[in-house]
């Protein structure tokens, strides 16, 4: 979206990084959207799957995907009702603004 | 997602969560503002030029039945034990636009919202008479730690 800054104080992040062990984990994230919560949390997880129902999101949201992060995230159209993932696959997931 | 759908979701997130892993239910709050109810008030709105931010009006919310929903579908999950509440805060959330143009079009995104005309007006005189600020929007977001 354009002539938009969305939490350029990180703060939303920040909050997260210090009430969840992001740090080297494998996340889940449900309602991802265009990828703007995924890319930050992409620069400190091990690997992110990241979900959202809207297909032009996830497509916007692969097109923002920086090179140095595409090896560690996973963007798919799905939502949390029906979860593509065997039992016990993560340490942490992250409903953001979806529930 | 309907009230049924997301306790569906939160048990469905338990089942792909480790035993003690974390979920982080992060959305807009619309609990109390000063003992009062948050209703329709979904954010603040301000113009910001060099350092110094006025205050100009609220934007309004059309429904909060999927929030409310949300809450009741937290609650449920840990009424029957699912998860348990490790912490509970507000944060602040700001977006900046550069016009009207670019804070109608991100609205445009959330069905409900909109902003009324005293605020679009005031807003307008703003940025003529101060041109080269931005539109600040400040919303308050609850973070729940809910842990399996």
């Amino acid at each position: 979206m354009k002539g938009v800054r969305r939490d350029p104080e990180h703060i939303e992040v920040r909050t997260l990084l210090r009430r969840l062990p992001l740090a080297g984990s494998r996340v889940l994230e449900i309602g991802c959207g265009d990828g703007r919560l995924t890319r930050r949390i992409a620069s400190v997880a091990r690997a992110v799957e990241a979900l959202d129902p809207d297909t032009e999101g996830i497509a916007r949201a692969r097109r923002l995907l920086p090179a140095r992060l595409a090896r560690k995230v996973r963007f798919r159209v799905g939502s949390g009702e029906r979860l593509p993932f065997g039992g016990g696959s993560f340490p942490v997931a992250i409903t953001s603004w979806s529930l | 997602m309907a009230h049924e759908g997301m306790v569906h979701a939160l048990h469905e997130i338990h089942r792909v969560l480790i035993p003690g892993g974390l979920l982080a239910d992060l959305r807009p709050d619309r609990r109390l503002e000063g003992g009062k109810r948050r209703r329709d008030v979904l954010a603040r709105i301000s113009y910001r030029r060099g350092g110094r931010e006025i205050p100009v009006g609220v934007l309004e919310e059309g429904s909060f039945a999927d929030d409310e929903a949300a809450d009741r579908a937290v609650r449920r999950v840990l009424r029957e034990g699912t998860f348990t509440l490790d912490s509970t805060e507000t944060l602040p959330f700001r977006l900046y636009f550069r016009d009207l143009e670019s804070a109608e079009d991100y609205l445009e995104t959330r069905e409900t919202a909109k902003v009324d005309a005293p605020t679009r007006r005031l807003l307008n005189l703003l940025m003529r008479r101060r041109p080269g600020g931005e539109i600040v929007l400040l919303e308050t977001l609850r973070l729940n730690i809910l842990r399996k």
